[in-house]
C-alpha cells in the first residue's frame, strides 16, 4: 500500500502524518508512508488543500486531520 | 494578453494600501483584480478597497506566503487567471515574506493552465519608521531583497538625511532594485510601463513565514462613541507594544474616522460608518500585549469594550 501525507509543512499536516503512523499500527497492514510537501509536487497531484491523505493514488481524506480510528477504516 | 501581475510588499503600515488606492484610481477603465491579505482576520483594509470596478478576493488570518495559506493563494491566482484581467495586484501582508513568490507562481501556472505576465514585486519602505523595523525584523529585510522596485513612502513626513540613510540601507540590502519615493500616495506610475524584472537578483528561497513566527493579532471592539483625545492617549500608551494598530472609530468629536498607528505616527482620517467601533493591534510582545491593552484603556477611556482573538 501506498500513502501519501498531503500538506506543504503545518501543524495540521504533521497531526495527520502521526495518525497515519499509528493507524497502520493498528491495522497491522505494510504500507508506505510519504510526506509530500513540495508545492509543486502538491498541485500536480491535483490536490488544492492541505492536509490531504492519499492511498494507492486515491484521494481518501482533503482539507482535514482525519482522527486515527478512520484511517483505520480507510487501510482496510 | 496574459494579465499582468504585481505583487506589493512592504512591513506594517508602510502604505501599500494607500498606494494601491491611487494606482487603482490612476487605472480607472481597466479590468482589475486584487488579491487582499489582510493579517487579522477582518478584512479591514479589504473595506477601504471594496469597489465596484474592481474584483477582490481576500485571504485572511496568516501570511500567503506561509505553508499554511500557500495553497489557498495558489487556488486563488489559478481562479484570477481564468478571468483576463489587465491587471492583478497582490497586495501581502506586512508580515509576508515573499522569498518563495516564484515558487506559488510556478504551482499556479501548473493548476490554471495559463501563465501570469509577471511584472514584478514591489516594495513599499516606510521612511519614518524603516531603520528601526529592519533591525528587529527579518521579515522586512527579505521584503526588500526580494523586490525589484522598492518605493520609499512617507517622505512627506520625513527629512531629506533620513531618507538618505533609508536610501543606504535599502541598496545594502538589495544592489539592484530600482528606487522611487513617494509622496502621500503619490508616485510616479511610469512603473508600470518598464520591465522591472531585470532588477532580479536574489533567488527563490525558504520564507520564514511559519505559524511560530506569526505575530500575536488582538481586536478590540466598543458600541457608542468615546472621545478624540482618550482614545489618543490610549493609542500613545500602547505604541511602544505593537508593529500595527488600524481600524475604524466612532469619535464623540468627529463621527467615523480611520485610524492608523504605525511606530509612533498616529493618523486619523474621515471614514465610512460601520455597525460598531473596531481596531486590530498586531503584537511586537506577543500575548502579553492583551494586559497592556486592558490596562491602557481602563486607564485612559474607561469604557466599555470587547477583546477578541
Amino acid at each position: 500500500m501506498e500513502i501519501k501525507v498531503i500538506g506543504a509543512g503545518c501543524e495540521k499536516c504533521g497531526k495527520l502524518y502521526e495518525n497515519v503512523q499509528d493507524a497502520i499500527k493498528k491495522a497491522g497492514c505494510e504500507a508506505e508512508v510519504e510526506r509530500v510537501e513540495d508545492l509543486i509536487e502538491i498541485v500536480k497531484l491535483g490536490v488544492m488543500t492541505a492536509p490531504s491523505l492519499m492511498i494507492d493514488g486515491k484521494l481518501v481524506i482533503s482539507g482535514r486531520v482525519a482522527k486515527t480510528s478512520e484511517i483505520v477504516k480507510l487501510l482496510k | 494578453m496574459n494579465t499582468q501581475l504585481y505583487v506589493l510588499t512592504g512591513f506594517l503600515g508602510s502604505g501599500k494600501t494607500t498606494v494601491l488606492l491611487r494606482l487603482l484610481k490612476e487605472l480607472k477603465g481597466h479590468r482589475i483584480g486584487i488579491i487582499q491579505n489582510e493579517f487579522g482576520k477582518l478584512g479591514i483594509d479589504g473595506t477601504i478597497l471594496r469597489n465596484d470596478d474592481i474584483e477582490m478576493v481576500e485571504i485572511n488570518r496568516g501570511s500567503i506566503f506561509c505553508s499554511c495559506l500557500k495553497l489557498n493563494f495558489v487556488q486563488a491566482l489559478a481562479e484570477m487567471a481564468q478571468q483576463d484581467f489587465e491587471y492583478l495586484f497582490v497586495e501581502s501582508s506586512g508580515w509576508g515574506d515573499p522569498s518563495n513568490v516564484q515558487e506559488i507562481l510556478e504551482a499556479a501556472k501548473i493548476v490554471a493552465n495559463k501563465e501570469y505576465d509577471f511584472r514584478g514585486v514591489i516594495c513599499f519602505v516606510d521612511a519614518v519608521n524603516f531603520l528601526k523595523q529592519v533591525e528587529d525584523e527579518e521579515t522586512t529585510y527579505r521584503q526588500l531583497k526580494h523586490c525589484n522596485l522598492a518605493v520609499i513612502t512617507k517622505t512627506d513626513i520625513a527629512d531629506e538625511v533620513l531618507i538618505g540613510k533609508v536610501n543606504d540601507k535599502i541598496r545594502e540590502i538589495n544592489p539592484v532594485c530600482e528606487i522611487i519615493r513617494s509622496e502621500n500616495g503619490k508616485m510616479d506610475y511610469s512603473f508600470l510601463k518598464k520591465d522591472l524584472l531585470i532588477y532580479q537578483w536574489a533567488e527563490c528561497e525558504e520564507t520564514t513565514n511559519s505559524i511560530e513566527t506569526k505575530p500575536k493579532s488582538i481586536f478590540l471592539e466598543y458600541d457608542g462613541q468615546v472621545e478624540k483625545e482618550k482614545l489618543h492617549t490610549f493609542l500613545e500608551k500602547i505604541a511602544a507594544d505593537v508593529h500595527r494598530v488600524k481600524g475604524f472609530c466612532n469619535l464623540k468629536e468627529i463621527g467615523w474616522t480611520q485610524v492608523d498607528v504605525v511606530g509612533t505616527l498616529i493618523d486619523y482620517k474621515e471614514s465610512e460608518v460601520f455597525e460598531k467601533s473596531q481596531l486590530v493591534f498586531i503584537s511586537k510582545i506577543g500575548p502579553a500585549v492583551i494586559r497592556n491593552i486592558m490596562s491602557a484603556w481602563e486607564t485612559c477611556v474607561g469604557t466599555e469594550m470587547k477583546l477578541k482573538n
